[in-house]
């Protein structure tokens, strides 16, 4: 998974980076003026993959950091990553279709942070999930919570029918009897005065008990009725009791969990602040005893948690209409798969136990040292000095602490020497400088063991390393402090690079700092050649350390405004117009232009040359000759651009002239404009385009062979092929080559008269030509002779 | 046998094996010799282009450290003469060295101005012997006087490392000196040889020669010959043709060495336009 982008948020005087892209070959490299937050850009990533962060790193609200990372991701990826058994089908589908996964981890405070993931899609699929099984639980929580309303309502009026009921029949009963007496009475009566008061009050009763029966008809009916409702009810009215009281010892133990997470919090600040020994101890015991409760309480919140689901679950298929124990099966199952599932913070551990590993090199932390004890290396004891860069060259070198148990003292010699050989000329490769003129250094390790002057390890074996050249044997220690530097940075990212089962990123804060300008070019020749393997972010300030012809490699950090505690912004190479120029200093100066009065593109008299090694040889061509005319070069990044800079210079109706050098790619283009521009015109053609003579098949082939050596290579070698084919075939910068011309010549160290006839000529030639092309006059006394 | 005779015996043998080895050192140093002849320009071909010369050429051994080249590019004539570092096998082999840059340098059109055939032979040398003008480094490489003669123009340009070109007209010497740096490297900083151009009226002679001459010790004294002697011999003898010339050089030559052993490879050549 390679790293793409990355925001970070409230780190240092980052208020909200927005997500910055990495370069895509690999090496990334942040610049920017002191204090603009370069740093805090590679700490915030390493506390990305550590989790640490420390109380320096906040801002002054002390809001808690945010740092985000978006890696590369593809479908043979993510199915090594993911078991996609236990992603639910939806999250699936939407995994496929990204092409990148952003991870976020978020601080809570100082030692606790969380991983999440920041994929919009799969955080919304999430959380409507979460939402719906919210929804769920809600409603059917309230359903349960109005059936049972509904319940103690009906029993209520039941309770309160049922009461009427039996009262009713007491009262029917007392009418009947006292319909009975009645009638009695009644026939005791037929024969005197009462017997209509009788038969009245008998009517009076009749009426009664009617009313009675009926009554109590109606009631029996309603009763009937509210008792098969309740009946209906009841299982509802259980579960609600149920899932209430459930959710009751929830609703406690969320209490309970929060009052000892307060209790916790504040044992542990009241050890942090004891000095006594014997007060802390009691108080650290206080306090793993609070951590275990509150362990303990959170587990049982969290079964608890899951109880309450599983009932309200059950309740809602039930309320559906299924059966209590159908519906108990099917929920079971369901929570099954469901816990089989990846949830989000689950898959953003996986990803992020996949994701690249990320190192901050400590430049002298792995230094090697004169010597180590084998037993040290065989029982991996890290906190021995130099260990670990006895690891990594170990590692470099493939050999395992057994190698050293080789009977036979002359075949490990022999192995020991074959390999001191080849990590030499590896380490060649990348360390061009001398010790003299051609005193190149060798890395050497040997096997010893220690004799009576050290006797308490004698017989011992131990391992000593020489940095060796052809005069001095010298421990690493008695080298230069570049030396060591680099010996220690090439050990480390070799190692680095070959921990292959895992991608890796690696950053470093102000690479070479005590290395001279050519070896700065061997510390980018070092990333170039493992960034295949890993990804490099590291900041300068050196323009030894920025390719020119990858800007878009560049990541500029600057202050918002002047205030000392603005905010840091972010600069990709689009927006690089809107940064200050202080900013892109180290850009400016590999360019060779002054800070204050850079200038590129005007509105006529731009020149277009092949690259940026030619604008650095015309700049310099231009101002030994003397020519003060306003004139501006403009590079195209290769030859192959200088056709789209011209037409964009074109759409902008913006004048320009072009130089090429006599080659077959200059020649295509000078016939694509004669074609396409100038109606196969040559003469027009002339007018605007410039092909340098035979034999100058770039700028600096313009030069004698002995001013080339003298001015330019600063070196006494000899050369028979052209001063660009020698560059090429040497695997020479043309670009730090015009550049340091360049400044040469800025500074008056170079004039006209230090170039022997042949260049002058040369030179008068060209600038005549190109004067000529521009309309405007060579100075006085310059003659112009064609070279012979 | 006796002591004596067993002591005899082995001088014979000894005696014999130095003769067979001397006699096989010999041929092959008789081969190399021929070879190198062969890349000299043969007499046909300097007399087509300089109708009137001389060279008299006297290496000190078989084979020489001395050389001399030719050759015509349309209207332009090259002559140069060398003197390698040593002399003998060595030298030969740099000469040899000489020769093939000569070749390959003006075997283009057009061709360079003299200087820069002599500064471009120098990368060949010091690129060819991997030289970096390190103190420790052999300093091997050549002197040599060079001339390009355009027929059309009668122009002249002549470079030198070293050795100089002596024109005379109407008998009167102009010397043009050569640039005091080899071909090859030396303790200072490489630079441009120096091109000097001379108009050459028709009766003009040139002069190339390497140091042999003057260097030879000899004479009543025991002294080297020295540039002012041959300058005087040469100007003395400007009354004369080319041809007599060359016998009164060597002439002069033998008589000044005597019976002292000849301390260098001698080249002289002349040419009349």
């Amino acid at each position: 998974m390679k790293l793409k982008s990355f925001r970070i948020k409230n780190y240092r005087s980052i208020i909200d980076s927005g997500w910055c892209n990495t370069a895509n070959d690999n090496i990334t490299v942040l610049i920017g003026q002191n204090e603009s937050g370069k740093t805090s850009v590679l700490e915030a990533l390493e506390s990305f993959y550590t989790g640490k962060i420390s109380e320096d790193i906040l801002r002054s609200d002390l809001s808690m950091p945010d740092v985000c990372c978006s890696f590369e991701l593809n479908d043979s990826q993510y199915k090594n990553i993911v078991d996609i058994n236990k992603l639910p089908p939806e999250a699936l589908n939407i995994l496929k279709k990204l092409d990148s996964i952003s991870i976020c981890r978020y601080w809570q405070d100082l030692h606790n942070s969380k991983i999440r993931i920041d994929e919009e899609a799969l955080r919304k699929y999430w959380e409507k999930r979460n939402e719906e099984k919210h929804k769920l639980l809600t409603n059917t929580k309230q359903k349960l919570d109005d059936a049972y309303l509904e319940y103690e309502e009906l029993k209520k009026e039941y309770d309160g029918m049922s009461t009427r009921n039996d009262e009713l029949q007491n009262l029917i009963r007392e009418t009947e009897t006292g319909i009975q007496s009645q009638k009695k009475t009644l026939n005791k009566s037929r024969k005197n005065k009462n017997v209509n008061e009788a038969r009245e009050k008998l009517k009076e009763l009749e009426t009664s008990l009617k009313q009675y029966q009926e009554e109590q008809k109606d009631l029996r009916e309603k009763l009937k009725e509210y008792g098969d409702k309740l009946k209906e009810l009841e299982d509802k009215y259980w579960l609600a009791q149920t899932v209430e009281k459930i959710n009751m010892e929830r609703e406690q133990l969320e209490q309970n969990v929060e009052d000892k997470y307060n209790e916790l919090k504040n044992a542990e600040a009241q050890h942090s602040i004891l000095t006594n020994e014997k007060e802390r101890r009691s108080a650290e015991l206080h306090v793993n005893n609070l951590k275990n409760a509150y362990d303990d309480l959170t587990k049982q919140l969290a079964n608890k948690k899951r109880e309450y689901e599983f009932q309200v679950r059950v309740a809602a298929m039930m309320l559906e209409g299924s059966d209590k124990t159908q519906a108990e099966k099917e929920v079971k199952s369901q929570l099954e798969v469901e816990d089989n599932y990846y949830n989000l913070e689950t898959l953003g551990k996986i990803f992020f136990d996949n994701a690249p590993v990320f190192e901050f090199f400590h430049d002298f932390s792995s230094l090697l040292p004169n010597k180590i004890d084998l037993e040290d290396i065989i029982h991996e004891k890290e906190n021995v000095k130099g260990y670990k860069a006895v690891k990594n060259y170990l590692e470099i070198t493939d050999l395992k602490p057994e190698f050293f148990n080789q009977k036979n003292s002359r075949i490990l010699k022999q192995k020991i020497e074959k390999l001191n050989n080849e990590i030499t000329v590896d380490f060649h490769e990348y360390w061009r400088q001398n010790v003299g003129k051609n005193n190149k250094i060798h890395i050497s390790f040997e096997m010893e063991h220690y004799d009576h002057n050290t006797p308490e390890k004698v017989g011992k074996p131990y391992i000593e390393f020489w940095i060796k050249d052809k005069d001095e044997r010298l421990y690493p220690q008695q080298r230069s402090r570049g030396v060591r530097w680099f010996l220690s940075f090439y050990l480390e990212l070799k190692a680095f690079a070959k921990h292959k089962h895992r991608d890796r990123v690696l950053l470093i804060d102000e690479p070479a700092l005590s290395l001279h300008a050519r070896a700065q070019e061997d510390v980018l020749k070092v990333f170039e050649d493992l960034k295949q393997d890993l990804q490099i972010l590291y900041t300068t300030h050196s323009p030894h350390l920025i390719n020119v012809n990858k800007l878009y490699r560049i990541l500029a950090l600057q202050r918002a405004d002047e205030e000392e505690y603005s905010e840091t912004v972010i600069f990709e190479p689009g927006s690089f117009k809107t940064a200050s120029s202080d900013t892109l200093s180290p850009i400016y100066v590999l360019m060779g232009t002054r800070l204050n009065d850079q200038k590129f593109v005007q509105k006529d008299n731009n020149v277009i040359v092949e690259d940026i090694a030619s604008y650095y040889f015309f700049n310099a061509l231009y101002r030994i000759v003397g020519l003060d005319e306003d004139i501006y070069f403009l590079p195209a990044s290769d030859v192959s651009n200088v056709t789209s800079l011209a037409n964009l210079l074109l759409g902008w109706k913006l004048g320009f002239y072009i130089i090429l050098g006599n080659h077959e790619e200059g020649q295509e283009i000078y016939d694509y404009f004669r074609h396409h521009l100038f109606q196969n015109d040559d003469e027009k053609t002339r007018e605007k385009i410039l092909i340098m003579d035979e034999g100058f098949r770039k700028i600096e082939d313009i030069f004698s062979t002995l001013d080339f050596k003298k001015h330019i290579l600063n070196k006494r070698v000899g050369i028979t092929e052209a001063n660009s084919d020698y560059i090429e075939n040497n695997n020479m910068s043309r670009s730090i080559l015009g550049s340091t011309f360049l400044s040469k010549v800025q500074a008056e160290e170079l004039t006209l008269e230090d170039f022997d006839e042949e260049s002058r000529e040369n030179i008068y030639w060209l600038l005549n030509n190109f004067t000529d092309m521009l309309g405007i006059k060579m100075p006085r006394g310059v003659k112009a002779k064609k070279a012979e | 046998m006796s002591q004596e005779e067993i002591r005899s015996s082995e001088e014979e043998y000894l005696k014999k094996l130095v003769e067979r080895q001397q006699k096989a050192l010999n041929e092959s140093l008789e081969y190399a010799q021929y070879i190198q002849r062969v890349l000299f320009p043969d007499k046909d071909q300097m007399n087509r282009m300089f109708p009137d010369n001389f060279i008299f050429f006297s290496p000190r051994d078989m084979v020489s450290g001395d050389f001399y080249w030719l050759r015509q590019v349309r209207e332009k004539i090259v002559l140069a003469v060398g003197d390698c570092t040593g002399h003998g096998v060595p030298g030969a082999f740099m000469s040899i060295l000489g020769i093939t840059f000569l070749n390959e340098i003006t075997n283009r059109d057009p061709l360079p101005k003299a200087n820069r055939i002599l500064n471009s032979m120098r990368e060949r040398i010091m690129k060819t012997l991997n030289q970096t003008g390190d103190k420790k480094e052999l300093k091997d490489g050549m002197d040599i006087a060079l001339f390009v003669y355009n027929q059309k123009t009668k122009e002249l340009q002549f470079s030198g490392a070293k050795n100089p070109l002596y024109h005379f007209h109407n008998g009167t010497l102009n010397e043009l000196r050569g640039d005091r740096m080899p071909i090859g490297v030396y303790a200072l900083f490489e630079s441009s040889f120096t091109n000097h151009t001379i108009k050459i009226e028709p009766g003009d002679r040139v002069y190339l020669f390497t140091d042999g001459f003057v260097d030879q010790l000899g004479g009543s004294e025991f002294k080297k010959f020295k540039f002012k002697n041959f300058r005087k011999l040469l100007t003395d003898i400007q009354p004369h043709e080319l041809s007599e010339q060359k016998s009164i050089l060597d002439h002069k030559f033998t008589e000044w060495k005597g019976n002292f052993e000849q301390v260098d490879d001698v080249l002289v050549i002349g040419v009349n336009f």
